[in-house]
């Protein structure tokens, strides 16, 4: 069931067993999971099951730093959240994520990748992604003559699949259905009721437009994204000065991104056809894979460097950039299309469409006619990397003395990847540009910006750690089931659990560990 | 730069290529001259290998910037791959001869990076001193 939390009715406070806090991603894959379980789930969030503006600014916060981040724009805040405007990429973390410490301090994953693997395999289906394959050999009809430098011991070519779906409007309607799911929207949380014991008794929500509500529950699960969890936390502690989950000062600390740029340019020796990692080809099952470099696992710890992943991109100045505004052209026309048979997309805007095929009219034309060459050899191709970034403590939530439309403080984010994450980065691409010309490929040239503040590098709208998962209470905000240390029956999920972000774009993993919470929690309403 | 493609060495290999067959005698043409060239000569010999790398004049300007030009040059004297390749009269034997070379620089990660170029210790020194 949806409900309008704006509604001046059910003012009583509301009883759950299970309340989760955020519908985004995270949130709604633990709700789906917990369905059917005999409970009753309060599933709260911020927003509508459309952007609004004024809930949007609730997100907004203060950055210092890596200016590139902007909070009010780097996260959603309305069902499905993040997913809304994600760039759909899902891969797994590394054996090795789960089994080196971070580098440069703190802990790292008290759980294993082969604990996790289950987890992965039971999130494909949320993301509409297929089979859980990610062996490059297994994918489609690739072969091993189709891989670049498959001899090279350094690196490895790596798979995401590709997910087109945002999860809004992918389980709006199966969450309208359940009914032993209620999804109150609308709904910002104000407050955590907890005893003094450290444990949760429920929490207070208000609406912009002025409604307040209680919410009780056994059990709540904060999944609001790695800074709103610790934004909510810090704004408790405060309020009730106490230092709950911090007892190794970690509260709030420890905040990751994927710090993404260009790394360099492989000039080529001799030029190349496409290949599969610029072209996209399917899977058996018909989605889209995309192939990258990494570097192998033995180096990554021989060499003490961050996990990483490079996109191969053209770069060709002689490349017909006709094909570019030919690609635009013809996705208007294919959003139009859709829109005529009434399936517009969530982010199809008429206007817009219109003007993208007007204006390329004459480019698409050329290309419907064949007159624009896209299967023209490469020269050059850019290696587009996302980073690990190192856990630091000094990348860290706090909150500001400024206040939302809501009266609660603002997070304060600092995020300030290190000289440590670049020079693993040049380190990383030197090592390629040795690979490709030992393998007679070709020469690469590394990018001219690493002197510039932050390298010219720019956020991939990842947010992780801040509350990092832990054995020791020292050592982290929550215990390995993503309970909150010092707490019997408050939990937290989503990337703010993750104690290293390896090169994977965290959104399988957020909700890979939903699915393990949700069995966990499953345990411990049936004992 | 030039390339003594004419001489009379040459000439005198064309035409036994001419008379005796191409096999026997293209496996003459492209094998080392005993003896060794000044090197002067030798690099303007090696000149040919020059298309063979990406930016040249980057990375000649970058790696003497680096190490200074008499360093380059006893590098050079030192790496007797080098000047054996300057022995070939065939471009194209001496250009594989140094492609080789530049190859094994790369297995064994003997690697600079000159004006950004990641680049074999080898390339470095030809664009250093000829380009």
């Amino acid at each position: 069931m949806i409900i309008d939390g704006r509604s001046a009715e059910a003012s009583a406070p509301q009883d759950y067993d299970i309340l989760i806090v955020g519908a985004g991603p995270v949130g709604i894959t633990l709700a789906l999971e917990l369905s059917g379980q005999g409970l009753r789930i309060g599933l709260l969030e911020s927003g509508d099951t459309d952007f609004d503006p004024d809930t949007q600014m609730l997100n907004d916060g203060i950055v210092t730093g890596h200016d590139a981040v902007d909070l009010a724009a780097i996260r959603l805040r309305f069902l499905g959240g993040a997913t809304n405007h994600w760039g759909g990429r899902c891969v797994p973390m590394d054996r090795i994520d789960f089994e080196r410490a971070p580098l440069g301090g703190l802990t790292g994953w008290p759980i294993s990748y082969d604990e996790m693997w289950p987890y992965y395999e039971r999130a494909h289906p949320y993301f509409q992604i297929g089979r859980p394959e990610y062996d490059p050999l297994e994918i489609g009809d690739v072969s091993r003559d189709d891989l670049m430098l498959p001899d090279a011991e350094i690196l490895r070519t790596v798979v995401i699949r590709q997910s087109d779906m945002q999860f809004g409007p992918t389980y709006e309607q199966a969450l309208a259905d359940a009914e032993d799911i209620d999804l109150w929207l609308w709904t910002n949380v104000t407050g955590l009721d907890i005893d003094g014991d450290g444990q949760i008794r429920g929490v207070t929500t208000r609406t912009l437009s002025g409604v307040a509500r209680e919410f009780r529950a056994r059990f709540v699960v904060l999944a609001c994204g790695a800074v709103e969890n610790a934004r909510q936390l810090l704004a408790y502690n405060a309020r009730a000065a106490t230092q709950l989950g911090n007892e190794g000062d970690l509260l709030g600390r420890g905040y990751m991104d994927h710090p993404a740029a260009g790394a360099g340019f492989l000039w080529l020796d001799d030029p190349l056809p496409p290949q599969i990692y610029w072209s996209l080809p399917p899977d058996t099952d018909g989605t889209t894979i995309r192939f990258l470099w990494s570097l192998s696992e033995d180096v990554l710890a021989r060499e003490g460097l961050n996990n990483i992943q490079f996109y191969l991109i053209p770069f060709d100045e002689t490349r017909d950039p006709r094909i570019r505004e030919a690609n635009q052209g013809w996705s208007a026309l294919r959003g139009i299309a859709k829109w005529m048979l009434g399936d517009p997309g969530r982010n199809f805007q008429f206007s817009e469409a219109y003007c993208n095929a007007i204006t390329n009219a004459d480019v698409l034309a050329a290309d419907a006619l064949g007159m624009i060459d896209r299967e023209g050899a490469t020269t050059r191709l850019l290696l587009k990397y996302e980073v690990e970034q190192r856990p630091d403590r000094d990348n860290r939530v706090t909150l500001s003395d400024e206040r939302d439309a809501l009266g609660q403080f603002l997070a304060n984010l600092h995020w300030s990847p290190s000289d440590a994450d670049r020079d693993s980065i040049i380190r990383t691409t030197t090592l390629i540009g040795q690979a490709v010309g030992a393998a007679g490929l070709g020469r690469v040239e590394l990018e001219d910006h690493f002197d510039e503040p932050y390298w010219a590098s720019n956020t991939s709208w990842h947010q992780m750690g801040t509350t990092r998962m832990s054995a020791a209470p020292e050592d982290g905000v929550v215990d390995v089931d993503g309970r909150l240390w010092g707490s019997e029956n408050l939990y937290l999920a989503g990337g703010s659990v993750m104690p290293t972000g390896g090169r994977a774009n965290p959104t399988m993993t957020m909700v890979a560990l939903s699915i393990r919470l949700a069995d966990h929690l499953k345990q411990r309403m049936a004992a | 730069m030039t390339r003594k493609v004419f001489n009379r060495r040459n000439i005198l290999i064309g035409a036994v290529i001419v008379v005796g067959g191409g096999g026997m005698a293209s496996a003459l043409a492209c094998r080392p001259d005993a003896e060794s060239a000044a090197l002067g000569e030798q690099l303007d010999r090696l000149r040919a290998a020059l298309d063979d790398i990406v930016a040249p004049e980057r990375i000649g300007r970058a790696y003497r910037a680096e190490r200074g030009l008499s360093a380059v040059t006893a590098e050079f004297l030192d790496t007797p791959y080098l000047s054996m390749a300057a022995a070939y009269d065939c471009p194209a034997a001496l250009r594989a001869h140094l492609r080789d070379q530049i190859r094994a620089d790369f297995v064994a990660g003997d690697v600079v990076v000159a004006d950004r170029f990641v680049v074999a210790r080898s390339e470095c020194i030809l664009a250093a001193l000829l380009a």
